[in-house]
């Protein structure tokens, strides 16, 4: 944070002109949308209006920079044909959005340079939700610091099931190793 | 694709409306000394609520019937007339014209013709989207330009000034939707809106009119979707 924006937030402690930014890579698409209705420049990025297709869950950080919270998105009420398209390609291409990063930012109007990291994700699920009155992708992007929490082969294995579980017999991880993939990791990729 | 429904300026007679700036916060919880926190985007979408006083004509009944119907609920888009008695209009501020030279009276003054509507808001620099200042050419006092509280519409999008001074610097909120390029004429009598129903019942109860002084109200967001078929 500079000095100046410093300043700026001890000006007025009782209202902060913040806003959401989110950056989502899928790699060959890059959506770069702020939580308002009109496009906003941060970073020397233009951040284009969501008109609240993007809302994002609260973020739960504790202080330690360890802790591998998950984000969670719910994006495009699918009523508009980009939110279409994109259901289409979560639900039939999971692979173009499986562990793509998700990064949501801070930043306050005026500050165009100042823009806060406040979670950096990689997709690991997503949920279409959809009720006679309702549609939308709900989307859990799990921080960087989960990679680091798997264990130190980054897989479950039958041996780590039978330390956790003394005395328990399933065999579902025995038949998961004979299996060509061999790897059960979050959301299914195809 | 969605449809853009107009309902005729005649068609929504009301009795009672609210052009009303939803706007959104968050909060951050108060501080020990108890003083709230607010956070705030600076996002605000319009909400227009319309009543309508009874009406016994049968034929504009059954027009407004058919306009919620083609509606299909909150799929398609009304352009709507505000309707606002207070408005920049033509008995604020009639049409003028300069002499054929663009030379005006030596007061600033044109010719008047009331009968023409009111003095067209040429916008005399371009305003980026986001922005929330416009800049125009007309002279207070002898050719007025928007005043407090007026509004005025770009492409269905719906502002109310806010603030303004005599050299045409004038600022309007909510912020601009789309950039407005110099030289074009905002709509100001009346402005339109583009908006959608809130939700898809809106409209369900114009048989009510038939009743002996029921009013109905529907009540539309703003839509900002401008790709319709």
């Amino acid at each position: 944070m500079t000095p100046a924006l410093q300043a700026f937030l001890d000006s007025d402690p009782q209202a902060v002109p913040l806003v959401r930014l989110f950056h989502l890579n899928f790699g060959s698409i890059q959506y770069f949308l702020n939580e308002t209705e009109v496009p906003l420049t941060f970073e020397g990025q233009v951040w284009r209006p969501s008109f609240g297709r993007i809302r994002a869950d609260p973020l739960e950080i504790s202080g330690s920079p360890f802790d591998a919270t998950a984000a969670n998105y719910t994006v495009w009420k699918v009523d508009s044909k980009e939110g279409e398209d994109l259901a289409y390609e979560a639900l039939n291409n999971p692979a173009s959005w499986s562990g793509k990063i998700v990064r949501q930012l801070w930043a306050v109007r005026g500050f165009p340079n100042d823009a806060m990291v406040m979670h950096v994700g990689r997709i690991i699920d997503v949920s279409p939700r959809e009720t006679d009155s309702l549609a939308e992708i709900r989307i859990r992007a799990e921080s960087v610091a989960a990679y680091r929490n798997y264990t130190p082969l980054g897989e479950y294995t039958p041996r780590d099931q039978a330390r956790r579980y003394p005395g328990v017999v399933d065999k579902g991880l025995d038949y998961v190793a004979t299996l060509p993939g061999k790897k059960i990791k979050g959301w299914l990729v195809s | 694709m969605v449809e853009l429904i107009e309902f005729p300026c005649e068609l929504l007679r009301p009795l009672d409306v609210s052009y009303f700036i939803q706007w959104t916060s968050r909060d951050a919880g108060a501080n020990l000394a108890g003083v709230p926190q607010v956070l705030a985007p600076g996002m605000g979408v319009w909400r227009v609520d319309i009543t309508i006083p009874r009406e016994f004509d049968g034929t504009r009944l059954k027009e407004l019937e058919a306009k919620v119907s083609q509606m299909r609920g909150r799929y398609n888009v009304a352009d709507l007339c505000i309707c606002d008695p207070y408005e920049y209009g033509a008995n604020v501020s009639p049409r003028q014209w300069p002499f054929d030279d663009n030379t005006w009276f030596s007061d600033g003054t044109g010719l008047r013709d009331p009968a023409a509507g009111a003095q067209p808001m040429v916008v005399s620099a371009p305003v980026a989207a986001g922005d929330n200042v416009v800049y125009f050419n007309l002279t207070e006092p002898v050719r007025p330009p928007l005043r407090v509280g007026d509004m005025f519409e770009h492409y269905g999008f719906l502002y109310r000034v806010v603030a303004r001074n005599n050299a045409g610097w004038t600022k309007f909120e909510p912020s601009a939707r789309l950039a407005i390029a110099a030289d074009v004429t905002l709509r100001t009598s009346p402005p339109h809106f583009y908006g959608r129903f809130v939700d898809d019942m809106q409209g369900q109860r114009t048989r009510d009119f038939l009743r002996w002084g029921q009013s109905i109200t529907l009540s539309f967001v703003e839509a900002f979707d401008r790709s319709f078929s």
